[in-house]
């Protein structure tokens, strides 16, 4: 990995929505809001997956997916290429980002559309940051 | 099966373009490993074909949208979430942005600029989220999705 997750993990605090990109096994992409992404350890993160069956299908059909995730303060995007691990519908882990699930979702006043279905885990396999205006200004 | 014959762009979603949102195009190389590329401008140019600004430099993107690939594309109003994910095939590949094409871009960011405050972003990073220079590529639209979150997310309305 070209960055580490603890290098970035600002962005995956659910403040902007970060995007999770899927492909099917005939080669269709498929592109998705996610809520939260949560590291979990430094080779993994997790998304919580709600609503999303299309994303659940082309990951069983084909693993691989990226994950591209801005950091709320400056703005900046990372772009994570991931490999889909296992799904998680119970556990400490579950609970855990139900817990903060449900706090995002008060704030945002979508209690009542935000269920948590299961936690999906990626390994991480590239992070890299997504060229912008902000990386020239910063230069 | 994706439907050529339904016009999937009316005014309505014209001006759900001209709006806050939020957009991204999704791509897959020969070996479908996906990639999202931030778009930075969407101009409708008939009711099933859209031209979409996306950085210069997102390699991956440029490369993945050849001539006749399938491609997604997600906008997204930041100020309530409406979400709307749009299915379609690259009808013009990458090429170089037009004066025309900088002004929608322009537009888009003024746009999104409106919505970020609504939202409470910080100052500044709506510039650092689009890029810095933009090339354009058109996509022929032939499925659309309601991806706004709740249980009906995912439907197909066309």
């Amino acid at each position: 990995m070209s960055l580490s997750l603890a290098a970035i993990s600002r962005c995956l605090q659910g403040e902007i929505p970060s995007i999770l990109a899927t492909c099917s096994a005939n080669g269709e992409p498929n592109v998705m809001h996610v809520s939260q992404v949560l590291v979990v350890d430094e080779h993994h993160v997790a998304t919580s997956n709600q609503f999303f069956s299309k994303t659940a299908a082309n990951l069983l059909e084909n693993p691989v997916a990226t994950l591209l995730c801005p950091d709320p303060d400056t703005g900046l995007s990372y772009k994570l290429l991931v490999q889909h691990a296992r799904s998680e519908s119970s556990g400490p882990f579950f609970e855990a980002v139900r817990t903060d699930l449900d706090a995002i979702a008060t704030m945002t006043g979508m209690a009542d559309v935000f269920a948590l279905r299961a936690v999906d885990i990626f390994r991480v396999l590239d992070a890299s940051e997504v060229p912008s205006r902000g990386t020239v200004q910063r230069g | 099966m994706p439907s050529t014959a339904a016009h999937h762009i009316d005014d309505e979603l014209r001006a759900f373009f001209l709006g806050p949102v939020s957009s991204m195009l999704g791509t897959a190389d020969q070996l479908h490993t996906p990639d999202a590329t931030r778009v930075a401008g969407i101009a409708p140019l008939t009711s099933t074909r859209v031209r979409v600004l996306i950085a210069a430099d997102a390699a991956a993107a440029q490369t993945n949208a050849a001539l006749g690939a399938r491609c997604s594309l997600l906008v997204t109003d930041i100020t309530n979430y409406r979400s709307i994910q749009w299915k379609g095939t690259v009808a013009r590949e990458s090429h170089e942005r037009t004066p025309g094409d900088l002004a929608v871009m322009h537009r888009h960011i003024d746009a999104f600029d409106v919505g970020a405050k609504q939202v409470r972003l910080l100052p500044g990073v709506v510039h650092a989220l689009f890029p810095v220079d933009v090339v354009a590529l058109e996509i022929e639209l032939d499925s659309r999705y309601d991806q706004t979150p709740g249980p009906g997310a995912g439907r197909r309305v066309a």
